[in-house]
């Protein structure tokens, strides 16, 4: 059995005609670092919800199908007893943390503090924390004066704490800088190497890490593709579906109207693939 | 009587080494509302008869007065009171104390919330106004015209915040806050000796405050 089987899952907001997800059948294994793509609007944040358990546990809306993790069927085990299983890294690093302590060594014992962990324990797996994040020179900082990067290290070790084996994460960059971002996917490597499934949601291609090895896409709240990042992030399928392709495989997709691009060559989804591309097709100069 | 809150307030903000912050605070908030208060009370109180100044047709009634000073007391209390909460309890070390008591995790965050959010809500209304500044809405001027700027101002700010709220209370559950059961805390909240003795001869203040604003009521006395 999988780590996390989602089968047959559907849900609808209450007043809305159209399914936020509809028939989401998916299995995701130890191993697996995987990105969920798509517009806004095509369910990557409900899907977060609903793995996370909070979508059954907020929202009375109907719900078919099921999501187990581990075996146990997440739809009707209360919330409390999945913070070990499960954690959720909002887009807004802002509203994660608690705004209720001092310091950043507090707000990241905040969780552990609910699981009523014994002073010392705490103490040691804070520091550790911090220190896999970075975060040691921060420890007496109060949270809200952090910058955005800072603030998002912070909320991603408010739940790394907890050590639950799978991390989702709602748009973990979209409120960050390109080297703030870099900074923390460079983190989030560090963590998907230690065994831990990482999930993660993105609308915007570009910045999908190149760590990733699994791409589900969304449309309208159905899976549409799901597979290597390098094929499902060159699929005719999912640009059709009105997501914008990466600007080297745009490039490439240009140069096969203009023949400089073979058309036997698998689209590129990064630099490297692009330029040795173009090189080879080899109407550029070689630069 | 009225006064004596207020004074108390007033004697334990300077304890706190809170008189200067704390003043200015009170002057910036009551003085318009004070001046509002006398004109409004001073001169439409419908009690007045002892009449200490006549300007045009209006007159201004001692007993009116006396009714505006007896609200302003009243407010200065409330005020000074809440200052001394907020200027030196941290919401944290609040909710940490009510759940070291027995109090649940979420009463003590309902309870101590506002001051949580008030800072959130002063930083976001900042950024919208700012916002909506560059797109050209003008939030200064008279009084119509900040009236007009207003609803731009408001609707995102309620529509955000409670965006803001859904995605906080699912950060909370996230991290266990829910959960039943004993908590520990990372923290020793110091609580030193004098602040045991002043909950201790508070308590019974705050009883006979309550008996005696009680007692003057059944005399009829405001």
């Amino acid at each position: 059995m999988a780590t996390i089987e989602i089968s047959g899952f559907s849900f609808s907001y209450k007043g809305m005609k159209a399914p936020a997800l509809d028939e989401l059948n998916i299995q995701i294994n130890p191993g697996d670092v995987l990105a969920v793509i798509g517009l806004n609007g095509s369910g990557k944040t409900t899907f977060c919800l609903a793995l996370s358990g909070l979508l059954s546990q907020f929202y009375q809306s109907e719900i078919k199908g099921s999501i187990t993790i581990f075996g146990q069927n997440i739809l009707n085990t209360p919330i409390e007893n999945l913070h070990t299983k499960i954690s959720l890294l909002m887009q807004n690093p802002v509203n994660q943390l608690t705004r209720m302590r001092f310091t950043v060594f507090e707000e990241i014992a905040f969780g552990l503090e609910n699981l009523g962990v014994d002073r010392e324990e705490m103490t040691s797996r804070v520091m550790r924390v911090m220190t896999q994040m970075g975060l040691d020179d921060l420890k007496d900082r109060s949270p809200s004066t952090l910058s955005g990067g800072q603030q998002q290290k912070l909320a991603l070790a408010s739940i790394l704490v907890l050590d639950a084996p799978i991390l989702l994460m709602d748009e973990p960059v979209a409120m960050l800088d390109p080297q703030a971002s870099q900074e923390f996917f460079s983190l989030l490597h560090n963590i998907s190497l230690s065994g831990k499934i990482v999930i993660l949601t993105e609308n915007k291609l570009e910045n999908i890490p190149p760590f990733i090895n699994r791409v589900v896409a969304l449309s309208e709240g159905k899976i549409i593709l799901d597979g290597k990042p390098e094929d499902v992030l060159t699929a005719p399928v999912l640009f059709d579906a009105g997501v914008r392709p990466m600007i080297y495989t745009e490039t490439a997709l240009r140069g096969l109207k203009s023949n400089l691009w073979a058309a036997d060559r698998r689209l590129p989804i990064n630099l490297t693939d692009a330029k040795q591309g173009f090189q080879s097709g080899s109407n550029l100069p070689n630069t | 009587m009225i006064l004596f809150p207020g004074l108390l307030a007033l004697i334990l903000l300077g304890l706190a080494g809170l008189i200067g912050p704390a003043g200015r605070r009170m002057v910036t908030i009551l003085l318009p509302f004070s001046i509002a208060l006398f004109i409004i009370h001073g001169f439409f109180y419908p009690g007045n008869h002892f009449q200490i100044l006549h300007l045009g047709p209006f007159s201004l009634g001692l007993e009116g007065l006396k009714y505006a000073s007896r609200i302003l007391f009243r407010l200065i209390s409330i005020l000074a009171l809440s200052l001394i909460l907020v200027m030196t309890t941290h919401p944290g070390d609040l909710i940490q104390a009510l759940t070291e008591i027995g109090l649940s995790n979420r009463f003590a965050y309902l309870f101590a919330s506002p001051m949580v959010m008030i800072p959130h809500f002063s930083e976001k209304i900042k950024l919208i106004r700012d916002a909506q500044q560059s797109r050209g809405l003008q939030v200064e001027g008279n009084l119509l015209v900040r009236i007009k700027a207003l609803f731009p101002q408001i609707s995102p700010l309620i529509l955000g915040s409670l965006v803001d709220i859904e995605e906080q209370a699912f950060a909370l559950e996230i991290r266990g806050f829910g959960i039943p059961g004993p908590k520990t805390h990372i923290k020793v909240i110091e609580d030193s000796k004098i602040q045991k003795w002043l909950r201790i001869l508070l308590l019974p203040l705050t009883f006979f405050l309550i008996l005696g604003s009680l007692i003057g009521k059944f005399n009829g006395n405001n």
